[in-house]
């Protein structure tokens, strides 16, 4: 029984185990990519006669959350553990020769591990469109969008789009940033990134019974006498094109410039309105895998120059 | 221009070295040859580079490129030092000429369009760079497990070359795909890692690799079976370059 439990101890820290898991590891991660994640079951059950329930009661429909993907993560990380702490154990009571690469490299792996446990336990995110002027709480502090500069290239293909923001503090104090797609904004435990963006065209209507203002995005209609106006296009500053199509079903496209009249409402003003899509995220192992990184970064390293080194011995 | 200039070299190098392998002789002008192609496919690049104003590695065009050019320089080191023979060195220009007849495909797109935003990074030119250069390793790890499993006099030398650059390719790799990529997607879409199909595929190549390694140290594979997972590595990293753009969806359409 004795022996058994050392043996099953061993197999435990094995590199043997290690390699088990990877290969099962590679396998699902693999079929994995040719399925398609995330849907309902009746689609697996649809697109995979034979076996669309397996693959949906198995996990394989969103894998990397799956609890086959976690025991094998569990188990990999376990492994890893008990390998380097025995490692390490007979480097110090000088059993073995000191490797301070691999060893930085293992515990590099399983801070990684950690790091994207936490991640994956507790990170918070989301996606908010804003227009110049829009305030936003992000907990402690609070954000305003003070400008949204949206650069193309001579060929119109997007070069940059930047978001200049003000950062206010509880206590009154006030920090101005700029965040452009790969340069985030990090502050107080929080990060910023320049996600995406929209524009919106609309345009300004007063109706001429009650001088009230009307705003129409692009694809809203309104309707006067039996006709249906809707708009499909503006051009800011200038006009806006509608069209117009009656009970007959005949349709008409029509361009009205400001100041004109669209039905019972005078075009006052066609807009582009740029929103800029910040995302905001809270990444509590933000830190330790960026730790993580850096100590593969340097176990490499020094592994590379241990091996020359006995190479040249 | 430097395109055909290097294809045309390229397939020089091709001929050169099947003459090489019927006389049995090495000849200097190989190695001249090898360079002069990589030195074409990076003036390429660097041309590209000026005209878009920003390091060319941003497309699967030019990724060919530089990832034909690291085989070129690799093999070129290898020949100099006497480490790859005429074997070695036909495999390894047989599979530069494929990539650069890939690379001439209509289904690669090769217009000069400046970056988009996403990819104006400086860890960009890391994560592809370092990529590549490992994976050209590989290249040449594929090559001489190869001639390993197919060779009946020089079985040891070429397993030797196998696990030895496989040593060398696997730390380069290890930084640009998996260290470099990850610091770049946090930077650039929030999330060092998304499981993404391609990081999926990198992930799955990075794995195989440290299994050909774990298991080498042990001894748990045999040699033969190195050689095989040597093969099946390199494919999987193909497949993680071509594959998962053409058959898989992934964040990673550009490269």
């Amino acid at each position: 029984m004795k022996k058994f439990g050392t043996m099953s101890f061993k197999f435990l820290y094995s590199i043997k185990l290690a390699i088990i898991i990877l290969s099962i590891l590679i396998l699902s991660l693999a079929f994995s990519t040719f399925i398609s994640q995330g849907k309902e079951k009746s689609y697996y059950i649809d697109h995979y006669p034979v076996i669309g329930s397996f693959i949906y009661n198995i996990g394989f429909s969103n894998y990397t959350k799956s609890v086959m993907f976690t025991v094998l993560i569990t188990l990999f990380f376990i492994n890893l553990s008990l390998c380097t702490i025995r490692r390490v154990y007979r480097e110090i009571t000088k059993k073995i020769k000191i490797k301070i690469g691999p060893d930085l490299i293992h515990i590099g792996l399983l801070l990684l591990i950690i790091g994207g446990s936490f991640n994956i336990a507790w990170e918070q995110k989301g996606v908010v469109l804003l227009t110049v002027g829009d305030e936003i709480s992000l907990g402690s502090v609070s954000l305003v969008l003070d400008s949204f500069d949206f650069y193309k290239y001579d060929n119109g293909l997007p070069k940059d789009w930047v978001s200049g923001i003000t950062i206010k503090g509880h206590d009154d104090q006030v920090s101005n940033f700029e965040i452009e797609v790969n340069k985030p904004l990090r502050i107080k435990g929080v990060s910023v990134f320049q996600n995406s963006y929209n524009i919106v065209n609309s345009v300004g209507l007063r109706s001429v019974n009650n001088d009230k203002d009307y705003e129409l995005k692009i694809g809203n209609e309104f309707e006067f006498m039996e006709k249906q106006y809707r708009l499909s296009d503006v051009t800011p500053g200038i006009s806006a094109t509608f069209n117009i199509e009656d009970k007959m079903g005949v349709n008409v496209k029509k361009e009205f410039f400001i100041g004109d009249r669209v039905g019972n409402f005078d075009l006052i003003r066609s807009n582009e309105k740029f929103y800029s899509g910040l995302m905001i995220k809270r990444e509590p192992g933000y830190l330790l895998i960026y730790i993580s990184l850096i100590l593969l970064l340097v176990g490499f390293t020094i592994t590379y120059i241990q091996k020359i080194g006995e190479r040249k011995e | 221009m430097n395109y055909l200039i290097a294809l045309t070299l390229v397939v020089l190098a091709v001929l050169l070295e099947i003459i090489s392998m019927l006389r049995g002789k090495e000849y200097l002008i190989n190695k001249f040859i090898v360079f002069c192609s990589s030195l074409f496919l990076l003036i390429e690049l660097v041309t590209r580079s000026i005209n878009i104003g920003f390091p060319a590695l941003t497309n699967t065009y030019e990724a060919l490129f530089f990832f034909s050019a690291s085989i070129l320089i690799i093999l070129g080191v290898l020949k100099i030092k006497k480490r790859a023979n005429n074997t070695v060195s036909f495999g390894g220009v047989i599979v530069v000429l494929i990539l650069l007849l890939i690379s001439s495909s209509p289904i690669i797109p090769k217009e000069l369009n400046p970056p988009i935003p996403a990819l104006q990074s400086n860890w960009l030119l890391l994560h592809v760079s370092f990529s590549f250069i490992g994976q050209s390793f590989f290249v040449i790890s594929f090559i001489t497990a190869i001639a390993s499993l197919v060779s009946k006099t020089n079985r040891e030398k070429y397993r030797k070359l196998t696990i030895k650059t496989i040593i060398i390719g696997y730390p380069i790799y290890t930084a640009g795909a998996i260290i470099f990529g990850s610091i770049w997607a946090s930077s650039a879409w929030g999330a060092f890692w998304s499981w993404d199909n391609k990081e999926i595929w990198a992930l799955i190549t990075w794995i195989v690799y440290t299994i050909i390694i774990h298991g080498r140290l042990t001894k748990y594979i045999r040699e033969s079976m190195i050689a095989w997972l040597a093969i099946v590595g390199f494919l999987v990293s193909i497949f993680t370059f071509f594959g998962v753009n053409f058959l898989l969806k992934s964040l990673h359409s550009y490269s």
